[in-house]
């Protein structure tokens, strides 16, 4: 591996890297992680750049590392507490804190609470738009094993979104109840 | 967004608001300039480190072999690691190409023994974890202690394992390989880490076993070459309140570092220390089981007392420090606080926690769901205060911890200082009179709110500040423990104090006396 090769990884690295930031980030859920995230995966397909730039798409090479680095470090911080820099303020929204129908800020929450390989699956399935077979090899796992992931994960989805909407959302008023109200 | 009612969609129309979610979510993140140079640079480094690892293995298993020989304990003199292996161009091995310790490094029949027990471990703990390098292999009263780093194949397929390193430690009592039984776990082993996010290498492997006599031995492998190392076995807290660590030197003999704890000490929190270097944590056995801390964590809520029954992850932030070092049926928790920060998005609690040899602890905890501006959206626990009080002072010390703590471009640091304590009424946060400028001064005061949390945000001026905003450094040299949150009753009568900041037995810092620098 000589300066070509660097040169020729370099000019992948831009070119790749602001695509592979945003899935990190559908990964991971914060922009610093994700940025890291990208970067060690990139770091480790350095070593095998010449096979890798044959393929036709390299960045699906990253982006299998991307997963699995993920599912890694996730395992590994599994039970610790995250500590951050600042405690946020914000403001709550009507009804309190952790009330919230806005299906945007619901799917985030449900995509954040959702185990890291089901959570990839679904990131490599509607974002990525993968195939059940492209994300089996990716994952290392059986097409079945995507589908019943893929189920799950929209089911808690579904579930998470119909919370909220039955927490906030009036439903349609009933008709009148005519037998208690001649009581 | 769709205008779908939520509670009506169907799969498809779910899978529609994902993708579109996906889109915006992944869209909204701006990426930093591509970091060619660093990403180039860093897998040069990486894969020269690898090339000289593989050219010195052989040598590594003939120097260790010959050089380690009998028991440990007991051994007087002092050498330095007797082997020739470099430990490479930044003078540092990592878990992966540390020569093995201990007087069992040579033993085929140790290294067969760990390697069965990852696999054993990796059925109900890990994915498909392996052995990679044994540590250390060695003889400790009444046991044999073997410490091993391992590597998850399925991380990078195609690509040669270089995870985050992990050391695991297993123990046989008996001193027959077939008992080896896991002394550290995964989940807390993560350790030797040589890449990411989370800071600079670790200097030292360190791990601690308790004997069936419930003697605990500590045995350290440092990663750099060391001469001797000092091991401290928890914090000691003075009658007077007063918080101290005493250190004790271990030679280092043929690369590792053995030593007895000091039965004495009430609350294990070990730390080590490589040649005077910064203190580094001491992998132990935990305390209590897993299923033990949940059960102990849930029944706590549920008998909180105060408003709704707290969130247990909330609960078990605060307590989960405490539940790796002491037995469950050794503590006691009396609730002070539950309630929301305002205007934070947190709910908090805190909680005076009492052990049975008399010791107390402060405790709180945070939990938060949202961090608005940063994509960040899960669920975020931190621990925010754990520390020791003096036992006769325990009802009237409040609980205390800092928020938001930033530093602007003219070196102001502000913070939000909370405090909980039964019985206050407001709450004045002053320089004790020891801080380079703003002796005596009150830098905040405020009424206890309606759930009984006090809130004073605090701006210390550039001049005042000596308080390092990196980790690493003892926050008694810097300036806001010597800041003080008093509570006062009705009358403004001061019924206690505390530190804002107060040292807690878990960060990794050589402390002072505590007392005498939160002294009036």
């Amino acid at each position: 591996m000589g300066v070509g090769h660097d040169e020729d990884f370099g000019a992948f690295v831009a070119r790749a890297w602001p695509g592979l930031v945003r899935t990190a980030v559908l990964l991971t859920g914060d922009l610093t992680r994700a940025e890291d995230l990208a970067q060690e995966a990139l770091v480790r397909t350095h070593r095998w750049w010449r096979s890798v730039r044959r393929q036709d798409a390299p960045e699906a090479y990253v982006r299998v590392a991307m997963v699995n680095l993920q599912r890694s470090w996730w395992r590994r911080r599994a039970g610790r507490e995250v500590l951050v820099d600042a405690v946020p303020d914000r403001a709550a929204p009507p009804g309190g804190f952790g009330t919230t129908s806005d299906p945007d800020e619901v799917l985030a929450g449900a995509l954040a609470t959702l185990p890291a390989r089901m959570r990839a699956t679904l990131v490599l399935r509607f974002y990525e738009d993968l195939s059940e077979r492209q994300v089996a090899d990716a994952l290392g796992c059986a097409v079945g094993t995507v589908k019943s992931q893929t189920s799950r994960g929209l089911e808690q989805l579904r579930s998470a979104l119909a919370a909220a909407s039955h927490e906030r959302i009036p439903e349609p008023a009933e008709p009148a109840d005519t037998t208690r109200s001649t009581r | 967004m769709s205008a779908h009612r939520p509670g009506t969609l169907d799969t498809t129309a779910v899978e529609r608001l994902l993708r579109e979610h996906l889109d915006r979510r992944a869209n909204a993140a701006t990426p930093s300039l591509p970091p060619v140079a660093d990403v180039t640079g860093r897998a040069r480094r990486r894969e020269r480190r690898q090339l000289l690892v593989a050219g010195l293995a052989v040598v590594t298993v003939v120097g260790c072999s010959a050089a380690v020989a009998g028991p440990w304990l007991g051994r007087a003199e002092v050498s330095l690691p007797a082997t020739s292996t470099d430990p490479g161009p930044d003078n540092r091995w990592t878990v992966h190409d540390v020569p093995t310790r201990g007087d069992l490094a040579g033993s085929a029949q140790w290294r067969s023994a760990a390697r069965d027990a990852v696999r054993r471990i990796s059925k109900t703990q890990l994915d498909s974890a392996t052995m990679d390098n044994v540590l250390f292999a060695g003889h400790l009263p009444q046991g044999v202690l073997v410490v091993v780093s391992i590597t998850d194949s399925r991380v990078d397929p195609g690509i040669p394992a270089d995870v985050e390193p992990t050391a695991l430690g297993f123990w046989s009592r008996t001193g027959r390989p077939a008992d080896l039984t896991p002394v550290v776990t995964t989940q807390m082993a993560q350790t030797g880490r040589t890449m990411g996010s989370e800071g600079t290498p670790d200097d030292v492997v360190a791990m601690t076993v308790t004997a069936a006599d419930g003697a605990t031995y500590f045995a350290a492998v440092p990663l750099v070459p060391a001469r001797s190392v000092a091991v401290s076995p928890g914090p000691v807290v003075g009658r007077d309140g007063s918080v101290r660590r005493s250190w004790q030197e271990v030679p280092v003999t043929d690369g590792a570092a053995v030593a007895t704890l000091d039965p004495h000490v009430p609350i294990h929190v070990p730390l080590v220390k490589v040649d005077g270097g910064r203190p580094w944590p001491v992998r132990r056995a935990p305390a209590n089981s897993l299923a033990e801390i949940e059960a102990f964590v849930g029944e706590t809520a549920q008998s909180w007392g105060i408003g709704p029954v707290p969130d247990e992850s909330v609960v078990g932030a605060a307590l989960y420090p405490l539940l790796q070092a002491v037995p469950v049926d050794r503590l006691t928790v009396e609730p002070v606080f539950h309630g929301r920060e305002l205007p934070s998005t947190s709910d908090a609690v805190a909680a005076r926690v009492r052990l049975d040899d008399g010791s107390v602890l402060n405790v709180a905890a945070l939990i938060f769901d949202d961090i608005a501006g940063t994509g960040r959206t899960q669920a975020v626990t931190t621990s925010a205060a754990a520390f020791p009080v003096p036992a006769a002072e325990a009802a009237t010390t409040p609980v205390a911890w800092l928020d938001d703590v930033s530093q602007d471009s003219a070196g102001v640091v502000r913070a939000r200082a909370r405090m909980a304590l039964p019985g206050a009424a407001r709450m004045e946060v002053r320089d004790t009179g020891s801080t380079p400028c703003a002796k005596s001064r009150l830098l905040g005061s405020a009424a206890v709110d309606a759930n009984g949390l006090g809130t004073v945000v605090v701006d210390v001026p550039a001049a005042c500040n000596t308080t390092p905003v990196t980790n690493g450094e003892s926050p008694l040299a810097g300036t806001l423990p010597q800041i003080v949150t008093v509570a006062l009753d009705e009358k403004g009568t001061e019924i206690g104090r505390t530190s804002v900041q107060p040292w807690s037995p878990y960060d990794l810092v050589d402390t002072a006396d505590l007392r005498a620098a939160t002294a009036p």
